[in-house]
């Protein structure tokens, strides 16, 4: 059987061109392994062949991704390439986020398998959780270079794996770094057996490990505040799944995913005007009585008289917020803004359920 | 307070003349249970089925379900404060007849027409994908196919639809009370090895105030805004927390679930070999506002550490995000207290397993179990046979979402199939990171 032919990308040290000085030599390529490629081919033994490696300087990559990246995928291409293995990076950032851009460009354009390694805190990492290609693998490695003669074999079988073209199971018992899926699989235990048995290893103090693992979630920055609010124009969006009647855009009562605005430009209040309410995470039953509660129009129409702004916004915001997924809310939300800018819009007045 | 459950198994059921059961086998009088149904008012009809586990059957109208139990002797009697007196229960002898469920399929005429107290329906396939995810399609299912008069409230309509299968459920484990027990477990929080961790459970549970039943209740009281109470465990036993039975969606729990709490009955267990089972802390959570969550989460909290626990385990319902803020800090106040938590649940994480398994963290939480994820979508093929349609031709999950016809192929996510969202860690799922 022909072996797997391997494309190795390094750096410009690693390529043994030199250090920082010569960070921003272009892309190139030679025949065959250079630097930490010559061992890892060692103990590839048959499974595999690097038969070329391309390698960038750092700060070239650095500052010219695209054409970079276009110009190692091409030599992918001209070798014929199928898998590729870039790094390792260890804790050197600018070299970890190249190799994660080339394992994603190489996966996306040429669909080749990818394995690279570096430190889990490598800033690559975000990189590589931002792309989450299913076939591009990073194998954790300590933060300086002495980890080299280790991090080496881990990288043989992993390539030789794949390679062979066995499944890859799941991040913790493959050793990669979670790329940021899950998948459901069934345990050799039910859920109360192994919850049991982590609750009295962690009261006994022995190690237990999480099956999920502990996230930390972006907090959302305050606005400014608005300098001249008697000059603003002000507009006011809700979750609250404040609609017209009949659901007319089919707006789902939970895992709702879109968002629309509509007319209030004719009226003074949402009571008794025709609205409808469809969300099934709060009690509906008084905003159906009085949608003012969701949309202040109300109290806006009064605010706007007295001129403590200038301009009520002739439409509103609305989404329901109920059980949606955190990404599709962002995007929501994101638009609304997009259009609320383009809007001329100063302010918002946001009622969440 | 010590509970003997005696268990006999049902490995089939078929329609006779007498409601009986011998050697596994349950015969039911079908005019006798509808007689029984029909003392209620407020039902205007009632049928009969069996759906059998593997059979290509699927049930619509899916409300709720209980295990047939009676009470055999000790004070009160199953279902309190809904067939029983209000009396405190879990000691004496209770029967129950195992692999059987008496699920109620109803059809009511809604007033309120969106948001948390509205009512809902699910389906419930005895074969395929569906049952994959279902325990409860292991079971063979006595359907109680009923319909509501058009003029019964809101809350009328969950307490007949709950009264009519606990009263059917007492009537079919009444058989077996003059047959000596075979399979006795002995369920009591005896005094054990001071050496043994001392573990508590916080059942953490959403309710909403303001809906006619708030979803959970005990002994028959829904639980609204109350803060967090101290059960037996023996109480689930006995049906002393109850579901809302108009609800049919798997984000809430369903009364045979209550009855049947893995961690309930996994705790019991082990009560006297690897730990010392303290009690259940029941938790009302979904408080509105942050005040809410921190004083329930600061009071549960409380409560185990003043049952000098070590070690809590913690669960909770429904999908809700906020929901799930609550029960997050109550693992924070437990842990700042010097007790050790794990928290057991599904995750999120969308369809494809791309997004944050949960909506929030704290810290603390060192010491998860995933029982998979609740945005799972299931395709189930076309049944050949019904149960719970009557003359209608289409069925409706969420009211505000589109009616469909149950008898070609469809796609559910798990809140729609009965039983499927793991609250209580009863399946095998987890979820692992790729």
């Amino acid at each position: 059987m022909p072996k797997i032919r391997v494309m190795h990308y390094v750096n410009q040290f690693f390529a043994g061109i030199g250090g920082e000085d010569k960070a921003d030599v272009p892309v190139g390529h030679r025949q065959g392994t250079i630097g930490p490629g010559k061992r890892l081919q060692e103990l590839l033994k048959d499974s595999a062949e690097i038969v070329v490696t391309a390698y960038c300087g750092d700060d070239y990559f650095n500052n010219h991704t695209d054409e970079a990246t276009r110009a190692i995928v091409k030599i992918a291409q001209d070798h014929n390439v199928k898998m590729l293995v870039a790094g390792p990076a260890f804790a050197s950032g600018r070299y970890g986020f190249a190799c994660a851009e080339v394992c994603h460009a190489v996966n996306v354009s040429l669909g080749l398998d990818c394995v690279t390694a570096m430190h889990p805190e490598n800033p690559g990492i975000e990189t590589y959780k931002q792309y989450r290609d299913r076939r591009v693998f990073a194998l954790p490695t300590t933060e300086i270079v002495s980890g080299m003669g280790e991090t080496l074999p881990r990288m043989a079988t992993f390539l030789a794996k794949l390679a062979a073209g066995a499944a890859i199971g799941p991040a913790a018992e493959e050793g990669y770094i979670p790329r940021g899926f899950r998948q459901d699989e069934k345990a050799s235990k039910t859920g109360v057996d192994r919850a049991v048995d982590m609750l009295l290893d962690k009261i006994a103090g022995r190690p237990f490990t999480t099956e999920i693992p502990v996230e930390h979630l972006e907090a959302a920055p305050v606005a400014p505040r608005i300098v001249n609010i008697r000059g603003a124009t002000i507009t006011l969006a809700t979750s609250s799944g404040v609609m017209p009647q009949g659901n007319p855009d089919g707006f789902k009562a939970y895992r709702n995913n879109q968002w629309r605005k509509y007319d209030i430009s004719k009226l003074d209040t949402m009571k008794g005007t025709g609205w409808d309410v469809l969300h099934a995470g709060y009690n509906n039953v008084f905003m159906r009585d009085n949608p003012n509660f969701g949309v202040p129009l109300d109290a806006a129409r009064q605010l706007e008289r007295e001129g403590v702004f200038a301009k009520l916004y002739p439409y509103y915001y609305m989404t329901t917020g109920v059980n949606a997924a955190i990404p599709v809310m962002q995007r929501i939300g994101r638009e609304m803004v997009t259009d609320m800018k383009a809007e001329g819009i100063d302010g918002v007045l946001f009622v969440s359920t | 307070m010590k509970l003997e459950l005696i268990t006999y198994p049902v490995k089939n059921v078929e329609f006779g003349r007498l409601t009986s059961y011998k050697n596994g086998i349950l015969k039911v009088d079908k005019e006798e249970l509808k007689k029984l149904v029909l003392e209620d008012e407020r039902i205007v009809s009632v049928d009969l089925d069996v759906a059998f586990p593997g059979e290509q059957t699927r049930i619509v109208n899916v409300r709720d379900m209980v295990e047939p139990r009676v009470k055999v002797s000790g004070p009160g009697g199953v279902f309190p404060g809904i067939i029983a007196p209000v009396q405190t229960v879990g000691e004496g002898r209770t029967h129950r007849l195992s692999g059987v469920t008496v699920t109620a399929s109803a059809k009511m005429t809604p007033t309120i027409m969106s948001g948390t107290a509205a009512q809902d329906t699910a389906i419930l396939d005895m074969w395929g994908p569906g049952a994959q995810l279902a325990p409860l399609s292991s079971l063979i299912n006595i359907v109680l196919v009923l319909r509501l008069a058009d003029t019964v409230s809101e809350l009328d309509t969950h307490a007949a639809i709950i009264t009519a299968e606990c009263k059917v459920a007492k009537r079919l484990a009444e058989t077996t009370v003059e047959i000596p027990p075979q399979n006795m477990e002995v369920f009591e929080l005896h005094e054990v090895s001071p050496s043994l961790p001392r573990v508590v459970y916080i059942v953490g549970f959403m309710t909403n105030w303001h809906a006619p039943h708030s979803a959970v209740a005990y002994y028959g009281l829904p639980v609204r805004e109350s803060l967090p109470t101290f059960v037996h465990p023996n109480e689930f036993l006995d049906g002393a927390l109850t579901a809302d039975a108009r609800k049919g969606i798997s984000s809430y729990a369903r009364t045979w679930q209550w009855m049947n709490n893995p961690v309930v009955f996994k705790l019991l267990r082990e009560h006297g070999k690897r730990l010392n089972f303290l009690g259940v802390i029941v938790q009302r959570t979904r408080f509105e506002a942050e005040h809410g969550k921190l004083v329930s989460a600061a009071a549960a909290s409380q409560m185990a550490r003043l049952l000098g626990a070590d070690g809590a385990f913690i669960t909770r319902t429904t999908a809700s995000g906020a929901n799930f803020v609550d029960v997050m800090l109550t693992v924070q106040a437990c842990e700042q207290k010097g007790i050790k938590t794990v928290l057991l649940g599904p995750e999120w994480g969308g369809k494809d397993g791309s997004e944050l398994p949960l909506v929030f963290y704290v810290p603390e939480a060192t010491a998860m179990v995933s029982t998979g994820s609740t945005d799972r979508e299931t395709k189930m093929p076309a049944p050949s046979k019904v149960i719970g349609m009557a003359e209608d031709k289409l069925v409706q999950l969420v009211l505000g979402n589109a009616p469909f016809s149950p008898w070609s192929e469809i796609t559910l996510d798990d809140y729609s199939i009965a039983g499927a969202s793991d609250w209580w860690g009863e399946n095998y799922f987890t979820r692992k990171a790729y």
